[in-house]
């Protein structure tokens, strides 16, 4: 029962924290290009005008409904993970649960702005869909070779990431973090939304709450990739006992975050947006390298 | 050599003599009043075998002065200095000439806009249709004759008829494209336009299979307005307010093409001014294009550094001219301020700063990898579609058109310095980013020798009146390509027609043949890159525009 409580408190911090992270990146980056940027509260402020505003229906009931699901997939993916406070919800075979989460979300982000029928809208689907196929399969497959080195389904036993110290891991490792940040939508992987050239691509129909919704389930992915990876580095070996422990492994955690989003941000800066061919190249370059961790992991290494 | 190119005039006019009198209406303009009969003949001499490439065309409703109407055919021939002029003379009782488009494509908008604004029919265009005009414009009115007052509201037509205009094509064509291929329309409000224009993209997947062009939205009537109201003097401000970003070198020419009709020497302090303010507004407007391209990129931080640098070029605009843009400082026969002694070593202090910032950001940003594979290779245009749509400026310097009316035209001040014309060959978008980028330090080094050889002289030309019925044309190079302006004076201290021809309205008629083939993702940059001033084109008339109805109906089917 407490465990519960914990994941829950772990999901509700993070809810506030997303786009906390997202008004700091924003000011990094304007910090970076010459401009004074916007306060680092402004996502916060965004999201919440958008969440007071009146839900249009459009006339399709699927377009309407899904930003619900998509959020609820991603906010049940981050009771499955510990974050903040090291616990979870955790069952044998969670870690397929989580990347099915994961994949539906992007699924039902796409049927739902397809489902608006606006040109843009069906461009921006088609450049998302061809994007996470490539991406998710990669995900799949990195986290199986954990796995697999791992031995178990259990998300909480894969981190860790060493021991067992084998090559195939480390890279796959590397592989995961190059997912999670194609995952983020960030430069140059935002091909789908791209607002030069398709204005917005699969957001473009939505407003209001649902809007907040999508976007707040960007801005929690990333946070979910975050510490994915800042677990798998460093899970349980700076837990100290007690309560106190608890806050200062929270503490230490959030400052981790902090490092990976700046790391992104700083990335992302200065980079141009790859058209969706160049994308898919750099997606299959990456399938390749993949292709021979797996065959490293079946021959022990 | 200076007598060879005398000798090779002297050709020129007595080749041209053949077929009607040459008049030269100026330094470096000839007209002539040809026979209908000839039209072809001469056009494809001047245009094809000459070397030369077509301007733009000018109606005018001269029935006040000689009972006709008047079609002028400007040239411009590179290679003599001269700006050619044919002049048709349109009798009022038949009301139809031959049209030039079949053998120079690029006629096609300026003939359409004749047919719209004076009622005079082409004998053979290709597309006949409406081209400026909206759909629900009444028949028979024809704002840009004398007999149409300016003030005067034309009632609209109730049915609209189903023309489709500013497109390249039958309504069957379009009607079977888009029951093929997904329409994604760009515009008239898309967040990589910054002007009201239309593109509709026919796409099959991210592949774009054709694309249409319609443009003229936003019309401001100030060729009537001119024509009706100002004075000579009062057009500048109005010409400066063409555009936004290139406003100076529209009032230049404008003021050219009066000098020029009524022979008013300008002083030489008032040319370097000019070309000065000319050179500042170049940089200007190509930092704040490569903003935009870096922008339509995804690349924002590029975007941000070269506005930060266009803000010094505007802090020495104010330092001139007591404007950070739209600099008001040009009149008839001079300009309105002068440059202070004082201020001259700051300006070579910040552009000294300006071009090693430029320098090493632009040389960062080229070795980008993922932005050269973006540029490379895309949006093609051949020399040859180059020379048949006659493209502008550095638009067709990298399509590998050498031509720029600062080196073979020399106005303003542009005899007195030396400067180099960057051409490339490549004719893709990174061509024309390079010759951009080669023309701001170019411009650079043009203000540094204008600032060290500013002579002593009065800013303002004495002259008496400016004589009616004389022609006149004033011809810059504006940030986009030659800006063409075309005067004929009247009575009472007002021009009798103003014709300003931008150049985007040349260089648009690219970028539909571009676009075909290329990547979805791409036609953002491609219509971007030839710098597209659509406030510019767009200068003609008043009128309530409500958007092309049957567009609007081929989106629904779509949305089904």
């Amino acid at each position: 029962m407490i465990r519960i409580i914990f994941a829950l408190i772990n999901v509700l911090i993070a809810l506030i924290i997303a786009p906390l992270f997202d008004g700091i990146e924003r000011k990094i980056k304007a910090r970076l290009q010459n401009r004074r940027g916007p306060p680092i509260l402004q996502t916060i402020y965004d999201l919440g005008k958008l969440y007071r505003k009146e839900n249009i229906f459009l006339g399709s009931r699927l377009h309407f409904i899904t930003p619900i699901i998509v959020f609820s997939n991603i906010f049940i993916a981050l009771l499955i993970i510990p974050t903040f406070i090291p616990v979870s919800i955790y069952f044998i075979g969670d870690i397929i649960l989580l990347l099915y989460l994961l994949s539906s979300s992007s699924l039902f982000l796409v049927l739902g702005s397809i489902s608006s029928r606006n040109p843009f809208a069906i461009t921006g689907s088609n450049r998302e869909i061809m994007l996470s196929i490539g991406s998710k399969l990669l995900l799949a497959l990195s986290i199986g070779v954990i796995v697999w080195n791992k031995g178990s389904l259990l998300i909480t036993r894969l981190f860790p990431l060493v021991p067992p110290l084998v090559p195939s891991s480390i890279l796959s490792f590397i592989v995961f973090i190059i997912i999670a940040y194609i995952e983020s939508m960030r430069l140059p992987f935002d091909i789908p939304e791209a607002e030069p050239e398709i204005a917005g691509g699969i957001l473009i129909e939505y407003s209001g709450p649902n809007l907040a919704l999508i976007l707040h389930s960007i801005y929690l992915k990333r946070i979910l990739f975050a510490s994915l990876i800042i677990n798998f580095l460093f899970y349980g070996s700076i837990l100290f006992p007690g309560y106190l422990g608890i806050l200062i492994y929270s503490i230490i955690f959030l400052a981790l975050l902090f490092i990976v989003s700046i790391v992104f941000t700083v990335i992302e800066v200065f980079c141009g947006r790859y058209r969706i061919d160049h994308a898919l190249k750099f997606i299959k370059n990456l399938s390749l390298l993949m292709g021979v961790i797996i065959l490293l992991a079946l021959y022990g290494y | 050599m200076h007598s060879t190119v005398i000798s090779k005039c002297k050709e020129l006019i007595e080749l041209l003599n053949r077929y009607g009198r040459v008049i030269e209406i100026h330094d470096g303009a000839l007209l002539i009043e040809v026979d209908e009969y000839y039209l072809h003949e001469l056009s494809e001499l001047l245009h094809w075998k000459l070397n030369g490439y077509y301007t733009t065309s000018i109606g005018v409703d001269e029935r006040p002065l000689n009972g006709s109407f008047g079609v002028y055919h400007a040239f411009v021939l590179d290679d003599y200095g001269y700006y050619v002029i044919l002049y048709i003379k349109v009798s009022t009782g038949l009301l139809k000439t031959t049209s030039i488009t079949p053998v120079i494509p690029g006629a096609n908008w300026a003939e359409r806009e004749i047919m719209d604004f004076l009622g005079i029919r082409f004998i053979d265009h290709p597309e006949p249709y409406r081209l400026i005009l909206p759909f629900d414009w009444p028949d028979g009115i024809y704002p840009l004759r004398k007999d149409f007052p300016y003030n005067c509201k034309a009632s609209v037509k109730d049915k609209i008829d189903e023309v489709v205009h500013g497109s390249t094509s039958t309504v069957k064509d379009v009607e079977e494209l888009s029951s093929r291929y997904t329409l994604v329309p760009i515009g008239p409000y898309h967040p990589a336009l910054h002007e009201p224009e239309y593109f509709e993209l026919y796409v099959d997947g991210e592949k774009i299979i054709d694309a249409r062009y319609k443009g003229f939205m936003v019309h401001r009537g100030m060729e009537k307005l001119a024509e009706s109201r100002l004075t000579y003097n009062q057009i500048p401000f109005l010409a400066e307010r063409i555009c936004g970003i290139c406003g100076f070198t529209h009032n230049t020419a404008y003021c050219q093409a009066v000098e020029n009709a009524a022979g008013i020497d300008v002083p030489e302090r008032a040319l370097f001014i000019r070309s000065l303010l000319l050179e500042l507004e170049r940089i200007h407007s190509h930092l704040l294009w490569f903003g935009v391209a870096f922008h339509l990129l995804g690349f924002d931080t590029g975007f941000m550094i070269t506005w930060r640098l266009r803000e010094d070029i505007m802090n020495i605009a104010e330092l001139l001219t007591g404007n950070r843009k739209t600099y008001g400082m040009n009149l008839i026969g001079g300009v309105r301020r002068d440059v202070k002694e004082e201020n001259i070593e700051y300006i070579k202090r910040v552009l000294k700063n300006l071009e090693n910032e430029f320098r090493d950001y632009m040389e960062n940003i080229f070795s980008m990898n993922e932005l050269v594979k973006r540029t490379k290779e895309i949006g093609i245009l051949s020399k040859e579609d180059a020379r048949k749509l006659c493209v502008l400026g550095p638009h067709a310097r990298a399509s590998g058109l050498k031509t720029d009316v600062r080196k073979y035209h020399p106005y303003a001040a542009y005899k007195y310095v030396d400067f180099r014309v960057p051409v490339r060959d490549e004719g893709d978008v990174l061509a024309r980013l390079l010759v951009r980028y080669e023309e701001i330090l170019e411009s650079i080094n043009i203000i540094n020798q204008l600032l060290d050889n500013l002579p002593n002289t009065p800013l303002q030309a004495e002259y008496d009146g400016i004589p009616e019925k004389r022609l006149g044309v004033g011809v810059t190079e504006a940030p986009r390509g030659e800006d063409f302006h075309f005067v004929i004076t009247g009575r009472d201290n007002k021009v009798y027609r103003w014709r300003p021809r931008a150049p985007s309205y040349n260089n648009l008629q690219s970028v539909p043949l571009m676009l075909r083939g290329e990547y979805l993702a791409d036609a953002p940059i491609i219509i971007a890159s030839i710098d597209p001033c659509f406030s510019c084109t767009d200068h003609v008339i008043v009128v309530d525009v409500r958007n092309g109805t049957r567009k609007r109906l081929s989106l629904n089917r779509i949305l089904g």
